[in-house]
């Protein structure tokens, strides 16, 4: 006799997901799954679409990481033509990639994570969120939103709009950096320098006291994947090459092209998911699990190339073993190490003298019958990979998407954490889910800040429903939560 | 000068008649109506809640899944509401309402017009009965903006 549990949907991350718990005879945790269970059809849709327009598509997957769609998708227009960019092009995409990731992290850290242990999992599941936040530490709340804030001013002050800039395009950009937004960015980074430290600290302080999610929250052996750049194999988020660490810090990949990335990762695809299962192809599936976005980045690099951010880097690796951080957990950590990366990296291209110059576009057409393009998105890797015909016109796209990436981890996290909070589950009488469970494994998936928008599709709220099956699929238990 | 009446039509262009409110939000834009601001939107953000909080009204357009051919517009007044939650991918017009509340200590008398929607597949096309619900929502915000003028003046 088994029993399942399921959590469906997710609350608080994005798209439609649910999880399964299985249990043993003894009331053991033997398996969970976290499903997806929406289906993306995107690829097909974009068959036929001309592929200048690819960015500007990609761009509407996602309210959140739209950005990361465009500059994967023109730097895949870049591919096709053949071309390199203007210098100041690379610069300014950069910036606003940057841009990107501190307004995503900040979302992710301040408005859906940051209330489970600021508040405490004790308290209130109605208040802890960022309502609870605003109320408990008003100050933290709103300079968390004013980072933010920061980051999505960023992208509108490149691109003319907050959410789906037409700007990125293949060849460049459309539109230089004027004057007047360039000294409005730097004059607020001080500002918000502050605030990430100030969280950084107040962060590193409260970790001693998370051990128990520290140690549960997907704390296991993996391969991690990242861009570092071609010059040192440091932090980097929109080019450079592909490096593969194992769990003990050896490097299994370096330096690779990214446009070959199908020599080392696999499609694996499973029957309780829409989400694909990307793994590391020398070892096979599951085996070669491996981990993205900022714990990953974190993982790969040999350093971040910014003061601050280095000697961030050294307590966060400090806190590891081989320079090599296993928990999921630390993902939070990691976040707020990438904003402070990202606003040093942020003015360092504000103070470059190139960063103001108007030849931002090269033109060109076809010359290549397939482009791939790799960039970091907040959440990790995102490879866009199109075949076109002579006219430009898509024949085939394929979209490896950051959270995609995470699905074998995501799975494992679910696993270890169900294993740890639910135990000796009485077999007899009724079972019950207790509603002690739900955070934890709710949190678990949150330290990945999933996007399941860009991996499948989204339309609507998510209540949570947990429902428990016996062994022979009968509902023993049901729990909703909206 | 009173506060501007604020459209914000929200939902995906890229799931058929999911972007309708953005379809609303575009063509109040391009009215180009003295004091009337329109946002088209994928989803309501955080950083939204200080536009709502210095509006005089917000009209949220939005879509919901009809449950027959003859399901109409539904318009609703909205009261801030903290339980609502917000998420990254969603976050609900009340819950928007109580973070301008909290964090700019003000909320705007709200509505919400929601249209049915026939159709939530991968598409750029409106259903016909999103169709008719779009024209419809139009009438209404015509109505709404200028009562809203008559009483700002009224008020003046």
């Amino acid at each position: 006799m088994s029993q399942r549990v399921v959590i469906d949907p997710v609350t608080r991350i994005e798209g439609h997901a649910k999880i399964s718990v299985f249990l043993d005879d003894d009331g053991q945790v033997s398996d969970a799954k976290f499903h997806v269970v929406e289906f993306r059809g995107f690829e097909k849709f974009c068959e036929g679409r001309p592929f200048g327009e690819m960015p500007g598509i990609t761009a509407r997957i996602c309210g959140i990481c739209p950005i990361s769609h465009i500059l994967a998708s023109a730097k895949t227009g870049d591919d096709i033509f053949g071309v390199q960019i203007p210098p100041t092009a690379e610069k300014l995409r950069r910036m606003m990639n940057l841009g990107q990731i501190t307004q995503s992290h900040a979302l992710s850290f301040f408005h859906l994570s940051s209330p489970d242990f600021l508040l405490g999992w004790d308290s209130d599941p109605a208040k802890r969120n960022v309502f609870g936040l605003i109320q408990a530490n008003p100050d933290l709340a709103r300079a968390g939103i004013r980072l933010r804030q920061f980051g999505q001013e960023v992208i509108e002050l490149l691109g003319g709009r907050k959410i789906h800039p037409a700007w990125a395009v293949p060849g460049g950009v459309r539109e230089p950096l004027s004057r007047e937004n360039h000294k409005y960015m730097l004059d607020r980074l001080p500002k918000e320098r502050e605030t990430i430290l100030m969280t950084l600290g107040l962060f590193k302080n409260m970790l001693d006291g998370l051990k128990e999610e520290v140690e549960n929250f997907g704390s296991f052996r993996s391969l991690y994947l990242g861009l570092v750049t071609r010059d040192g194999a440091q932090w980097e988020h929109h080019d450079g090459d592909l490096r593969v660490v194992d769990a003990d810090g050896n490097v299994l990949v370096d330096a690779l092209d990214p446009r070959r990335f199908n020599e080392i990762i696999g499609e694996a695809v499973e029957p309780h998911s829409y989400l694909k299962s990307p793994y590391y192809k020398p070892m096979g599936y599951p085996q070669g699990m491996y981990r993205v976005g900022p714990l990953a980045r974190l993982n790969v690099c040999t350093s971040i190339g910014t003061p601050l951010a280095d000697a961030e880097l050294a307590e966060f690796r400090a806190r590891g073993s081989n320079g090599i951080v296993q928990s999921s957990f630390m993902y939070h950590y990691a976040r707020l190490i990438e904003i402070l990366a990202a606003l040093e990296r942020i003015n360092i291209l504000l103070l470059d003298p190139e960063i103001l110059s108007t030849r931002v576009r090269v033109h060109g057409s076809v010359n290549k019958l397939r482009g791939v393009g790799v960039s970091e998105a907040p959440r990790g890797t995102l490879f866009h990979d199109y075949e076109v015909d002579e006219n430009g016109l898509i024949k085939k796209a394929n979209l490896i998407i950051a959270t995609g990436n995470n699905n074998i981890a995501m799975n494992r996290t679910v696993k270890q954490i169900a294993q740890h909070w639910i135990k000796d589950v009485p077999m007899n009488g009724k079972p019950q889910i207790k509603e002690g469970f739900l955070n934890p494994v709710e949190a678990g998936i949150r330290c990945y800040d999933p996007c399941l928008s860009c991996s499948t599709h989204a339309v609507g709220q998510m209540p949570m429903h947990v429902t428990m099956y016996d062994a022979a699929g009968n509902v023993v238990d049901e729990k909703v939560r909206n | 000068m009173p506060a501007k009446l604020l459209v914000i039509g929200y939902g995906s262009t890229l799931h058929s008649d999911d972007g309708v409110g953005q379809v609303v939000a575009q063509i109040v834009e391009s009215w180009r109506w003295p004091g009337v601001t329109a946002i088209a939107t994928l989803q309501l953000l955080p950083e939204h809640a200080l536009e709502i909080a210095g509006a005089g009204v917000v009209a949220f357009v939005d879509a919901y899944v009809a449950q027959s051919a003859a399901d109409e517009i539904r318009v609703s007044e909205l009261a801030p509401d903290a339980t609502q939650g917000i998420s990254p991918h969603y976050a609900d017009p009340r819950a928007m309402l109580a973070l301008a509340q909290a964090l700019y200590a003000r909320a705007p008398q709200a509505w919400l017009i929601a249209i049915p929607g026939a159709n939530f597949e991968l598409g750029e096309n409106l259903s016909p009965q999103t169709e008719r619900g779009l024209t419809a929502a139009l009438t209404h915000l015509k109505l709404l903006i200028t009562n809203y003028e008559s009483e700002s003046q009224m008020g003046n």
